[in-house]
């Protein structure tokens, strides 16, 4: 017995010792707060590249956004298009050749020279060659030639006038600019050491912990943050509890749950802005009954969105019923909150001749609370006798039933810049099978008629009424809702506005701790 | 050694079959990689067919192993469809996290496990017993992702004893190791269990043999017939266990590097299969197989050395 006690006695001094060598490692080290103007940020996954030609995520796009200048760029919160690296341009009276004139004395970042037209030149042409494999080359077939005019001028030209191609291609990842130095001698190894022109530098990343870029100290505007630390948190409540003990100064919230649980913080700011997701459905017009605009129409007005957006977003949703969002050149404003009208909706599809009800087969996107926002929507549209059968399939599976238009509805999910991209791609009848697998060509004239219209007046009037012809009069289609974007700051973070795809653009951001 | 020379070739064999079967397998997921990476710019299908070709993912499936499998003899995996960055480089990048994780993840379990087993046995039905086996088993009901945040919450938040994130800076040997030691517990937490349990089993089937009995008569000292003679004949099931629960444990690195926002091959394995990167869950997922299948060879030939009883001739 007392030997027994000896060996236990033994054990527990082990782990007592065991206990006090773990305990005896350092705390961690809390940045004192101070007038240093860093920026503790969150990114929701490690630094894959951030090469242009390969940035395919938006944890990317944040921290490369912030390290590159384009011939023009988004205006932040907005997806108009202002100077960038060139100071201003001129289009030709067709509407096809953009003359960009470039800012002198830009400047590469760490000695790489001066930003030129020949870089501009090389950055484009490396998009388009095949060897680059850039998932973007597809997005420059509207280019059919890139003329060097001087050190300081470059001249596009297009196939056809297409304005878009500013918003949607020169300000978004295949418009930024590289070098071609730094391209060819760093190789395999660009994607992770970056030479861009714009406001940060790219310091370091540490793999699985951080990406840290500093102020570029040529940089041609007045940037006041010195230094940015985006930590790597992929888990969302980590990084809710992350931002309330003070370890970050600014998160970006993405479930639910734990932007219910920050909200209740009174010492966080608490920045909720429309977000550029869209979630939307449109009918396959291929299928019967859904080519009969009154069984569309039935179910427009089954559905609830107001009840979406309160119970499955918990408020951080906006209803809509334009795909665009109020961020987009040429948005409208349809939304209704009286189209929910069920025995509108039961007397449509008694007079479509389904007063006994009828089926419908539909093919959901398995990502982006659209599961239980179907859920939601198949209860709503029993209520008048539409039996949704919902299918919820691994993505690969969504996606093929979707490109073979094997459904009858589908719920998908737009993020977009530019108001070409929105209707165009989905609704215009050239786009047949695939993206338009809605089998919907009523817009044709206005969209292409919009698409090549330079006027920007004009434009948005084209942009609108083609909006209100598939959305309004034809129903091909309809928004639920408009998921907010939520980010959570600590209140000395001022003039934040998160801008497409996440992304902060740090050059107007400054601290007042 | 005519037994580890046969081990060995088989270890070769199951390699080669191996190859193949990863090679196969990742194609036979559908999901085009072409359409992923362009499914976020509403792509239409020219855009998606040429970048099928430039990747070369439009060659017949055949011709496409005929490549992997020569540029791989070369030592050469291919390049990530994501990054454009060599296969070979972004994993010897980061295996040495998993490595450290599971290695973690492994001594916590036996450092916790063996002597948990071993008072249970001892102390049979006592309180001491009561405790372990109710431990072990929540130990083996609580998934390692819950178990994850719960240590999260209460260690880094309430108690901040550890850090939340990251894998610590790579110059500082302790630094490293108080950022694994979270991951490694949650880890290492479910192999503990399981060791206890078997533990306690082998040790208690041991206890009632008649060497034992011969011992104690012959008026050896309890330790010693406890920690010399049961200890060792013990061991056999418990060294099985262990080199069984290696896979479990490597395949828990994934979930526990997702929790902790660690690097590893665990979370390049599941972002690289949500894109269909297939050169990288063809790399990620070769690297798993050749890890576990060493280690069953390391248990095989530790067999012999663990009880000279078993001789394989």
């Amino acid at each position: 017995m007392r030997r027994e006690k000896k060996f236990l006695a033994l054990l527990a001094w082990t782990a007592v010792g065991l206990w006090s060598v773990l305990g005896a490692l350092p705390l961690p080290s809390h940045a004192a707060p101070s007038g240093e103007q860093v920026i503790r940020s969150r990114t929701d996954d490690d630094l894959i590249t951030l090469d242009p030609a390969h940035v395919g995520k938006p944890s990317d796009h944040m921290h490369a956004m912030n390290i590159y200048s384009g011939l023009v760029r988004l205006k932040a919160g907005s997806t108009g298009v202002e100077p960038d690296l060139a100071t201003r341009w001129e289009v030709s009276p067709d509407g096809r050749a953009y003359t960009f004139y470039l800012r002198r004395g830009a400047k590469w970042h760490k000695g790489y020279g001066e930003v030129t037209a020949k870089d501009v030149k090389y950055t484009l042409d490396r998009i388009r060659d095949p060897a680059t494999k850039s998932r973007f080359r597809g997005l420059l077939q509207p280019l059919q030639k890139i003329e060097v005019v001087d050190d300081h001028t470059i001249r596009l030209t297009l196939k056809d006038p297409y304005p878009s191609f500013l918003g949607a291609v020169l300000a978004f990842r295949p418009g930024w600019i590289v070098n071609e130095r730094a391209i060819k001698e760093k190789g395999a190894k660009y994607g992770q050491d970056p030479i861009g022109s714009g406001p940060f530098m790219f310091e370091k990343w540490v793999r699985g912990s951080e990406v840290v870029l500093v102020r570029n100290p040529n940089t041609w505007e007045k940037v006041h943050i010195q230094r940015v630390v985006n930590k790597v948190i992929r888990n969302d409540t980590v990084a809710k509890l992350a931002i309330e003990r003070g370890d970050l100064d600014v998160a970006t919230l993405l479930e639910g749950a734990s932007i219910q649980e920050v909200k209740k913080n009174q010492k966080l700011n608490i920045l909720a802005t429309p977000g550029y997701a869209t979630h939307f459905l449109h009918f396959n017009l291929r299928k019967k009954p859904f080519d009969d605009v009154r069984v569309r129409r039935a179910i427009l007005h089954a559905t609830d969105r107001e009840a979406i957006a309160k119970h499955v977003f918990f408020g951080n949703a906006t209803p809509r019923h334009n795909l665009m969002n109020p961020h987009v050149f040429g948005y409208e404003e349809l939304y209704n909150k009286a189209d929910y009208d069920p025995a509108k909706a039961r007397k449509l599809l008694a007079e479509a001749g389904f007063a006994g009800g009828l089926d419908a087969d539909v093919n959901v996107m398995p990502a982006a609370q659209w599961p239980q926002v179907a859920a939601v929507l198949q209860e709503q549209w029993r209520q008048v006798g539409i039996r949704a059968k919902i299918s919820v399939p691994e993505r690969a599976i969504y996606d093929r039933k979707w490109r073979a238009g094997q459904f009858d509805i589908l719920f998908t999910r737009i993020t977009r810049v530019d108001p070409d991209q929105y209707i165009h791609q989905y609704f215009f009848s050239k786009n047949q099978p695939f993206p338009n697998t809605s089998g919907y060509a009523g817009a044709d004239g206005l969209l292409l008629k919009g698409r090549h219209t330079v006027d920007e007046a004009k434009r948005k009037e084209l942009i609108q009424a083609a909006a209100r012809k598939i959305f309004v009069e034809d129903l091909a289609g309809f928004a639920i809702v408009n998921v907010n974007y939520v980010v959570a700051m600590q209140p000395y973070v001022k003039n934040n506005a998160p801008t497409f795809q996440d992304s902060f653009p740090w050059r107007q951001v400054w601290l007042e701790k | 050694m005519r037994y580890a020379i046969q081990r060995f070739w088989a270890t070769l064999l199951t390699l080669a079959a191996a190859f193949v079967i990863v090679f196969f397998i990742v194609h036979l997921v559908p999901g085009d990689p072409a359409a992923i990476m362009l499914s976020d710019l509403g792509a239409d299908r020219k855009a998606v067919e040429d970048l099928r070709r430039d990747l070369g993912l439009d060659q017949p499936l055949p011709k496409q192993f005929l490549r992997y499998l020569g540029r791989a003899a070369a030592g050469d995996l291919g390049l990530s469809y994501r990054s454009q960055r060599p296969v070979v480089s972004e994993i010897a990048g980061i295996y040495h996290y998993t490595l450290y994780l599971a290695a973690g993840g492994m001594v916590f379990a036996v450092l916790i496990g063996l002597p948990a087993g071993f008072l249970s046995a001892a102390y049979r039905n006592s309180w001491v017993d009561r405790a372990c086996m109710v431990g072990a088993l929540s130990g083996i009901s609580m998934p390692v992702f819950w178990l994850g945040i719960l240590l999260i919450i209460v260690l880094s938040f309430q108690l901040r004893l550890f850090p939340t994130i990251g894998v610590g800076d790579p110059s500082r040997p302790l630094d490293v190791l108080w950022h694994l030691a979270l991951p490694a517990l949650s880890l290492g937490l479910r192999g503990a269990a399981l060791i206890a349990r078997v533990t306690r089993s082998s040790f208690l089937e041991i206890l009632g043999q008649d060497y034992i009995r011969t011992g104690r008569m012959k008026g050896l000292s309890e330790a010693a017939v406890k920690g010399r003679h049961a200890f060792r004949n013990a061991l056999l099931p418990i060294v099985t266990v262990i080199g069984l629960d290696l896979g479990q444990l490597l395949g828990g690195t994934t979930v526990t590097e997702i929790v902790f926002s660690r690097p590893g091959m665990g979370t390049l394995l599941i972002e690289s299969v949500l894109a269909r990167d297939y050169p990288m869950v063809q790399g990620t997922m070769l690297v798993y197989l050749l890890v576990i299948i060493l280690v069953n060879l390391v248990v095989d030939l530790a067999y012999g050395l663990v009880d000279p009883r078993i001789r394989y001739e």
